[in-house]
């Protein structure tokens, strides 16, 4: 089936399976690999994107879901001039990546939670970064990031 | 497999009606790990998430009606929710699984450890499944028959969830306990609801529920009249939470031992009502 949506603020328009999930078709398909495959069951939020700008797993998501949507990966939060965004610098800068197979979706989940609430709390950081999970950092580091990512971006649009 | 996007309620039953093997996709939370690990597939799916009608909590005269198609994260934000139903929500997986998995999803899926279904039969609220026969309204209690297994006809669609007024008013809790604070299914869970006399203070009703330990979710009637008609102090809680304990089935499976759901429900049940005997506006 055809599908159309809005990727990186690219136009898509794609002939897909109907049970192909969004995941495969950003990977294989767009060559967007960026997104990672975890666990494949919605609990390692690696796959992470913003669908109309709120995280889902798309390993949960079946490509037919897209049609009309507008989504990001991490590849879309690079500047004009191929600079990285606020929050990729303040993980960089605050050093919050070690493997960084969680860190798109991290990433992706920050944007969001941002958007939401520009100065979370670090209970409001662990809450909305509940759905990423870390085997390197311990997540102290990821905190601190949000924290320097929100001071970064205090009053811009994110 | 064929994909279809259902557009209208009208157009879904009769589509329903029509196609022998298709199943409905919602947010597809439970769904799309269930093909991917089976390899199987429906010939069709219809996705109902387009369908605006099932969509929304709203009040009526009766009560709340809450759209099957609402997101789990629409539930756990609606203050005009009670207290066990927004707990429940919330403790379902993460932010991204919340904001794409709904309550028809929830109900329908008909895990025993559901974590709306508790809170859900605790507030006595009403299914209201359709077809182009017509409509029934079922007590969720009535609903589920075992394991993944319910009333529901292949023709038919859970479209909205009422609570009445009575439960609106009143306390509620709920709680879960999973093998840590995110992202993990119930090993056990619980929801009471209750009220109390404006006069007396004592429990004029009270009505709970336990999940994950059973083949579906069951309400605990043996404890609900031991506490009915009182102003319980800590022994009496105890007594009910050993009925609680005494009336529930636990299995051992992959989240849990039935020797810990037997031992785990005892604090759980005291933690609720003394959360809602002593801060009933906590939530």
């Amino acid at each position: 089936m055809l599908i159309e949506f809005i990727c990186n603020g690219k136009e898509i328009s794609v002939d897909v399976l109907a049970e192909m999930r969004a995941l495969d078709l950003i990977r294989n398909e767009l060559l967007l690999t960026g997104t990672k495959c975890g666990c494949s069951k919605g609990e390692c939020g690696s796959c992470t994107i913003l669908v109309d700008g709120i995280p889902e797993c798309s390993c949960l998501l079946l490509a037919p879901k897209l049609q009309g949507k507008v989504i990001t990966t991490i590849e879309g939060l690079e500047g004009a001039d191929g600079e990285l965004h606020p929050i990729q610098q303040a993980f960089l800068e605050e050093g919050a990546v070690q493997c960084g197979f969680c860190t798109p979706g991290m990433i992706l989940s920050t944007k969001a939670l941002l958007k939401k609430n520009p100065a979370p709390t670090v209970t409001e950081i662990e809450e909305g970064l509940s759905g990423n999970i870390c085997r390197c950092t311990g997540y102290t580091k990821i905190i601190k990031a949000v924290q320097f990512a929100a001071l970064k971006l205090k009053g811009s649009e994110i | 497999m064929q994909y279809f996007l259902s557009a209208t309620l009208n157009e879904l039953l009769l589509v329903l009606d029509s196609e022998s093997n298709s199943e409905i996709i919602a947010g597809g939370t439970d769904l799309v790990i269930i093909m991917e690990e089976s390899g199987k597939r429906p010939e069709k799916l219809i996705d109902i998430t387009n369908i605006k009608e099932l969509i929304g909590i709203k009040e009526e005269k009766f009560g709340i009606s809450i759209g099957a198609v609402t997101t789990i994260a629409k539930l756990a934000a609606n203050n005009s929710l009670p207290c066990c139903l927004r707990s429940g929500a919330a403790s379902i997986g993460s932010p991204q699984i919340r904001n794409v998995g709904t309550i028809g999803g929830n109900i329908c899926n008909a895990s025993p450890s559901g974590d709306t279904l508790t809170p859900l039969i605790c507030l006595n609220a009403d299914l209201l499944l359709q077809s182009t026969k017509g409509e029934r309204l079922i007590s969720t209690e009535q609903f589920f028959l075992g394991p993944k297994k319910t009333v529901l006809k292949k023709n038919e669609v859970l479209s909205e969830i009422r609570i009445g007024n009575r439960y609106l008013s009143g306390s509620s809790g709920f709680r879960m306990i999973g093998q840590r604070n995110g992202q993990v299914i119930s090993q056990v869970n619980l929801a009471v609801w209750l009220k109390r006399s404006a006069e007396s203070g004592l429990i004029e009703e009270i009505r709970i529920a336990a999940g994950s330990v059973a083949p579906t979710p069951i309400r605990i009637i043996e404890a609900e009249e031991m506490l009915c008609g009182t102003n319980p102090g800590a022994k009496l809680i105890f007594q009910a939470a050993r009925s609680v304990q005494a009336c529930i089935t636990p299995i051992n499976d992959v989240r849990s031992t039935a020797e810990y759901r037997q031992d785990v429900i005892i604090g759980l049940f005291s933690d609720i009502m003394s959360q809602i005997l002593k801060e009933p506006q906590s939530c």
